[in-house]
């Protein structure tokens, strides 16, 4: 076994009454990937910033290298060679790749004049180290989410890192993408560097992991080698309770009643050409790569694209979903992709979030707003959906994501509508929340509601779609149903 | 018993109109030992209600787009324009004789076309902010030197006079202590408080404040509820011009141009988030009151000269942002 280069030993850190870590301890070996697994709010974030030296610990120790600290500043931790991609990556968007790679270094220098052969060179190194091919003089900006972070990847390699923490570094990547980050991750083993990989996907922590460590309300439930784990008793340590893998038959829908139907529809520079049925009571997905027009088409069904060519029909009638208002009219939801932009008013109730689809029918007829109907209302949400904690008082913000996703649900729920459309349905959302999601909509498409789903999770693809289209390069590329849905025809219909 | 106290405190004072009651008690009980007998006093609350009531309109006309996620900076100007064309409405028409029906009928028709461009005005706030997506500061900004020059081109640069007597007059009907133009300052607070707090208009107000994309992707169309809300605030500006052209029986077109930086403080310190979102009419109300208690309390020290004054105001703006900044981050630990 190899040396252990980091650890941290009954580390407590409590925010305000709430005991975010309890009594925490793990290692990390060099040459190890080591993957951190927990639901929201289980710990995970507020280790990695005790170790990043952003939090102060209230008790406990870190040791590296052999040497104890009580806590941690940021300029040490980097000193020790600790560095962390966070899910957003920090880089400047509106600085070129040279200049996100080196400005760190040279700021660290401290010159107050500004070397650019200097810098040239240190960004060629580093890219030269994952083997990255990149147009040094590309703003980062323009870069695709997975060059951005080979690009962080790199910056982190450029301060002689020896434990790199990437925080759900997989979360916005399809599936090609993980495949080259985890190339470059074993790589990066194979040098000595300690991987901490903090993720909750259970297929990706299987497949690279070389020991796991689960975080369940701040506490460490296990730490042990990937080989000793199985998924059940992954999702046992991971929620505390048994998530018997239901395998349901996916809802069949009713063919002879095509609730929703495009024609030939085409928007400038998504996607064309799209003919497609959504027939009633059914879970339709839309699977695709990013930029393979998927999330577009879901968009342009909702009223959020300009149509260039072709024609929307719902229920058989030609409509023209002009704006979210006639989306809105026609019985038509949509959850987004990201809830925190697109979702939820972070600083408003739960009532207020629910409310906001259907004032009109919570008000009287001169537009006087009902505030106790609509907190009846939202408590039947939260009580059908079992939103938790249970206050309709409190702000979206204070919610976890599993939680905060069933606010978005619930309010379009709240309209009844006929067509529901989900982007991402479970990006950052738990595996317990996950499952109450599909177990809600699938009984919502069981009682008539039609249900698209648009994702790149093949997992959920498969799980609960009785029909997928696969979008490639702005164009249907296949369709499949029932038995021929596999993870290898999704792949292969995808790439 | 005590502890219990203490938290309930705490927690009432994260409430931005419990601190602002406490602070108007704090500057009543401040100004009655400072100068006794002289602060407490039926007159002189009658003379800072008589004051306040101009600014304290145009602030709501500011907090109504500030909750929207905007700012409104034309106020002033559109209510001097107001002012302008009401002055010069009313001295051509009664001052010179040169009118049909009743005088009272007269003062209707001109209050009547006042409201009508004040919303006019506002409409181009609203435009300019929902349907262009012009930076609300920029477009308010633009739209109101572009009023001011309107008001000089008019006035040629003068102040209007001489406005008939039978409208200013009004400004000196008092019940006790409370003048005239108090309640129309009040009628104004409490259909605002009706409408933001009970119309669904008000609520997708609050929220297109709190995020105009989630306002998008839920369904509410933002750039007529952006009209409607600036063109609100366009008719609170020309009732406040209308008030302000009776008290003062003139008007001129940068007549209280410091009542914008006056306007956004009462916001301020009135708990409303500058970000959009949140906010409260009662708080408006209550800020306006301690702020013109204050600036009383100023005038009556003859040694503080009024050139102290814009110090003062800029400092307390400054002091309740760097407040708020501490209060909104408190609980979010830090190293």
């Amino acid at each position: 076994m190899n040396e252990k280069i980091l650890s941290v030993e009954n580390i407590s850190k409590s925010f305000g009454g709430v005991q975010a870590l309890d009594n925490v301890s793990m290692e990390i070996r060099a040459g190890e990937i080591h993957c951190l697994s927990g639901e929201n709010g289980s710990g995970k974030s507020t280790i990695i910033k005790i170790i990043s030296g952003y939090y102060k610990p209230d008790s406990g120790k870190i040791c590296i290298d052999g040497k104890e600290y009580s806590e941690m500043s940021p300029s040490e931790s980097i000193n020790h060679g600790i560095q962390v991609i966070y899910q957003d990556f920090s880089l400047f968007p509106n600085l070129s790749v040279m200049e996100n790679l080196s400005i760190n270094a040279e700021v660290a220098r401290g010159s107050k004049i500004i070397n650019y052969k200097r810098m040239r060179e240190t960004a060629q190194q580093a890219v030269k180290k994952i083997n990255l091919k990149v147009d040094m003089k590309a703003k980062v900006a323009d870069l695709s989410v997975a060059d951005k972070q080979m690009i962080a990847i790199a910056r982190a390699l450029v301060h002689e890192a020896k434990v790199i923490i990437m925080d759900e570094a997989t979360a916005s990547l399809t599936r090609n993408e993980v495949n080259s980050l985890f190339r470059v991750i074993h790589q990066l083993k194979e040098e000595g560097v300690a991987i901490v990989f903090v993720s909750h996907k259970l297929d990706e922590v299987f497949e690279i992991s070389d020991s796991i460590t689960i975080f369940r309300n701040g506490r460490n439930v296990i730490s042990c080698k990937a080989s000793e784990m199985d998924e059940e008793r992954f999702s046992f340590y991971m929620t505390g309770r048994e998530i018997q893998a239901k395998q349901e038959k996916p809802l069949v829908g009713d063919p002879a009643r095509i609730m929703m139907e495009t024609r030939n529809l085409t928007v400038e520079g998504a996607f064309e050409d799209v003919s497609m049925q959504l027939y009633k009571g059914e879970i339709l997905g839309i699977a695709g790569q990013l930029g393979s027009g998927r999330t577009e088409l879901a968009m342009a069904l909702f009223g959020m694209a300009t149509i260039k060519d072709g024609e929307i029909l719902v229920e058989g009638k030609t409509v023209n979903i002009s704006s979210v208002t006639k989306a809105k009219q026609l019985g038509i939801g949509y959850v987004p992709e990201d809830r925190l932009t697109e979702g939820l008013f972070l600083e408003q109730s739960l009532i207020q979030n629910v409310a906001v689809t259907h004032l009109g029918k919570l008000s009287s007829k001169f537009g006087f707003y009902n505030k106790r109907v609509a907190a009846e209302e939202t408590q039947h949400w939260i009580d059908t959906l079992s939103i938790s904690p249970d206050n309709r008082n409190n702000l979206a913000q204070k919610l976890s994501g599993g939680n905060q996703q069933k606010v978005v649900l619930a309010k379009w729920l709240a309209c009844n509508p006929a067509i529901l459309i989900l982007n991402g349905p479970t990006v950052g959302v738990d595996i317990g929340a996950k499952q109450d999601i599909y177990d809600l909509l699938n009984k919502y498409a069981s009682e008539g509601m039609s249900v698209i789903i648009a994702s790149d999770d093949i997992l959920e693809i498969k799980k609960i779609c009785n029909r997928v289209i696969i979008m490639k390069g702005g164009r249907i590329n296949a369709v499949l149903c029932g038995e021929e849905i596999t993870e290898k025809a999704l792949v292969e219909a995808s790439v | 018993m005590t502890g219990k106290a203490g938290i309930n405190l705490k927690k009432s004072m994260n409430n931005p109109v419990f601190r602002i009651a406490v602070l108007m008690i704090a500057v009543g009980i401040i100004g009655s030992v400072v100068m006794p007998g002289k602060f407490l006093t039926e007159a002189n609350f009658a003379s800072i209600f008589k004051q306040l009531s101009e600014y304290g309109i145009l602030a709501l006309a500011v907090f109504i787009c500030m909750v929207s996620g905007g700012i409104d900076l034309s106020v002033v100007y559109i209510a001097n324009l107001c002012a302008i064309v009401m002055g010069t409405f009313l001295s051509k028409t009664i001052g010179s004789g040169n009118y049909a029906g009743s005088p009272a009928l007269m003062i209707a028709v001109a209050c009547l076309s006042v409201f009508v461009i004040g919303c006019i005005c506002g409409a181009l706030n609203g435009l300019l902010v929902g349907r262009l997506r012009v930076p609300a500061m920029l477009a308010t900004l633009g739209s109101g030197q572009l009023i001011l020059g309107i008001s000089t081109v008019i006035t040629k640069g003068q102040a209007i006079t001489g406005v008939p007597s039978e409208f200013t007059k009004l400004a000196g009907i008092r019940f006790w202590i409370f003048p005239l133009n108090f309640f129309v300052f009040a009628v104004c607070a409490v259909v605002m408080y009706i409408i933001m707090t009970r119309t669904t208009f008000g609520i997708r107000t609050f929220l297109i404040g709190s995020n105009s994309r989630a306002a998008v992707f839920s369904g509410i169309q933002n750039n007529l509820d952006l009209l409607k809300a600036y063109m609100i605030s366009g008719f609170l500006a020309s009732v406040s011009g209308i008030i302000s052209v009776m008290r003062m029986s003139s008007a001129k077109p940068d007549y209280g141009t410091s009542y914008i930086m006056f306007s956004i403080l009462i916001c301020v310190f009135g708990g409303t988030n500058p970000n959009g979102g949140q906010g409260n009419v009662v708080g408006i109300v209550l800020a306006t009151i301690v702020l013109q208690m204050v600036a009383t309390m100023m005038n009556m020290f003859h040694n503080i000269s009024s050139f102290y004054r814009d110090i003062v105001w800029g400092a307390l703006l400054l002091i309740m942002l760097i407040v708020n900044y501490i209060i909104d981050n408190r609980h979010v630990t830090r190293r």
